[in-house]
């Protein structure tokens, strides 16, 4: 199975949200990278065919989306970046619309809720009315909406907002566990949700795919320019102002600091493997 | 039992031989291409809309048998039956159709729609199927309400079904018109804009000229506010297939 998206464009106006954006999905899972205002959102909307892009095209093996309607369709799961819910819904409620709406025959869909929810943990709670949870639990009754009809494509976008560390981590595994044979692409500014599951790391900036490779070798790009220092506190603000400083650490009288710079920012400075965070930086600078 | 045993017996008289390997591995690829092909299954329209109905508001049926029995109520021991048959289908319609525009549009008013819209079965086919399910909750009451009056009053049936569809049409059109104007995103508006018409139709009620409306003048009615219903609904309609406006309105 093979997602194309070629030359996607979306344009409001004079802003262009998505410029050009062309990349080839295989199955795996895929991380988006990108600051806020970078069109992931838009990029993912029009991957789900809620949104017309105002030129290219989504093609699934060589045919374009629009043209495969409900086929498409009958192979994905969505979860946006914010989603609502009808007052009186449970979460059981909530899961057989979609179960409903997603085609599955009852007894199939009261089995598959069954298991999602036992899944994220929220079968206990089923029958609670869904006004009545947490965000973070809103956030993983949405994944398990996602999952219901066992998409091959499978678009998160910011999946992990509102969870816990813990949570965070639950969600890693049961991604990693449902990724088999399926195209999953997952936005998120929290590098340690892709860090460790993706396959693929994409970063996005300005609607542009600015650069995209495999998770052990994304980092190569920057491996020149992360780098350790140990400074005096006083001179901590000096730093702050003219590099991007990645972390800062106090050991003893000194600060530990780790910078993201193209240039040595000291002579004592030295260099150090870059990780992902590090690259986030290096790319939205302008932004931190 | 006895059978089982049978057929066990029938079974194992003949010896199947064994398949090669490659032909097993090649069987099994093919098998699982031909499940990976995509072969559109579409839901049978009445699938969706059983359920539909199923997630139809308790609200709207509520309003319809409140409706219905309030005609019964008002509609006994009236003094001039013409005029008040039209006061009385001019003050419950809207009712009836207070909860109907706010149903139909409720995923966008939950912000549900961006995540309907990614089902096997889409937005616009929901809203088709809940515009079908409402409408015709509606029409069956009213169809009730205007019998039930042509026949306690001995008014023509068809005279009756002009005072009841014109303030139907009235209140569902200026409804969906507003809509180009409003992306409701609350209940709470929602509901303000069907009191705001069930009080204006009552103030229309109030009115000199009402009395004054002609049998003729009553057609002219109906036709122009089915015409504005329908204009309505067809813009409402066209809006579904425009996928800025969902995301927007999300």
């Amino acid at each position: 199975m093979e997602l194309k998206i070629n030359k996607l464009t979306k344009q409001y106006g004079n802003k262009i949200a998505v410029d050009r954006f062309s990349v080839t999905f295989t199955e795996g899972i895929n991380g988006l990278l990108g600051a806020n205002g970078s069109g992931k959102t838009t990029l993912m909307r029009m991957m789900c065919d809620i949104l017309r892009p105002t030129s290219g095209e989504v093609l699934l093996d060589g045919v374009n989306i629009t043209t495969l309607d409900e086929a498409y369709r009958e192979l994905l799961g969505y979860l946006p970046q914010n989603f609502g819910y009808y007052p009186d819904f449970s979460a059981w409620d909530f899961m057989l619309y979609f179960s409903s709406l997603k085609g599955l025959p009852r007894l199939t869909a009261e089995n598959r809720c069954k298991e999602l929810l036992n899944m994220v943990g929220l079968y206990e709670v089923r029958k609670k009315k869904i006004k009545t949870y947490s965000g973070g639990m809103r956030q993983r009754l949405g994944i398990a909406q996602a999952l219901i009809n066992d998409p091959k494509i499978l678009i998160l976008d910011e999946p992990t907002v509102g969870l816990d560390p813990k949570e965070r981590a639950k969600f890693r595994n049961i991604i990693s566990e449902n990724s088999t044979g399926k195209i999953v692409l997952l936005s998120t500014h929290i590098v340690s949700d892709v860090e460790y599951i993706a396959d693929r790391i994409m970063i996005m900036k300005e609607g542009q795919l600015s650069q995209q490779a495999t998770t052990d070798r994304i980092c190569d790009s920057i491996k020149d320019f992360v780098w350790s220092l140990q400074v005096a506190p006083n001179d901590v603000d000096s730093y702050n102002s003219n590099f991007i400083v990645s972390n800062l650490k106090h050991s003893g009288e000194q600060v530990e600091l780790r910078i993201v710079s193209e240039e040595r920012p000291s002579e004592k400075a030295v260099n150090v493997s870059p990780n992902l965070e590090d690259l986030y930086l290096y790319h939205f600078k302008g932004e931190v | 039992m006895k059978d089982k045993d049978r057929f066990k017996e029938v079974l194992h008289q003949y010896q199947v031989p064994h398949g090669r390997e490659e032909n097993i591995s090649k069987t099994i690829l093919a098998g699982q291409k031909i499940m990976e092909r995509m072969t559109p299954s579409k839901t049978a329209f009445s699938g969706l809309l059983r359920e539909q109905a199923r997630y139809i508001s308790p609200y709207l049926w509520l309003t319809q048998i409140i409706a219905i029995i309030m005609t019964i109520v008002l509609s006994i021991n009236l003094i001039d039956p013409y005029l008040e048959v039209q006061r009385i289908l001019f003050i419950l319609t809207p009712i009836l159709a207070f909860f109907a525009v706010p149903e139909l549009i409720k995923s966008m008013i939950y912000g549900m729609s961006e995540l309907e819209d990614t089902c096997k079965n889409s937005m616009s086919k929901i809203l088709v199927a809940r515009l079908f399910i409402i409408g015709s909750i509606n029409l069956v009451a009213l169809t009730i309400m205007i019998t039930f009056l042509s026949i306690q009053h001995q008014i023509p049936f068809t005279q009756v079904v002009l005072y009841g569809l014109v303030p139907f049409n009235i209140v569902n059109g200026i409804h969906l018109f507003m809509l180009h104007f409003i992306k409701i995103r609350s209940s709470v508006a929602s509901i303000s804009i069907s009191l705001c018409l069930v009080a204006l139709m009552k103030m229309l009620t109030d009115l000199s000229f009402f009395i004054a409306i002609t049998e003729t003048i009553w057609i002219v009615l109906f036709v122009v506010t089915t015409v504005f219903f329908l204009i309505e609904l067809y813009y409402f309609m066209r809006g579904i297939t425009n996928k800025e406006v969902f995301i927007q309105w999300n």
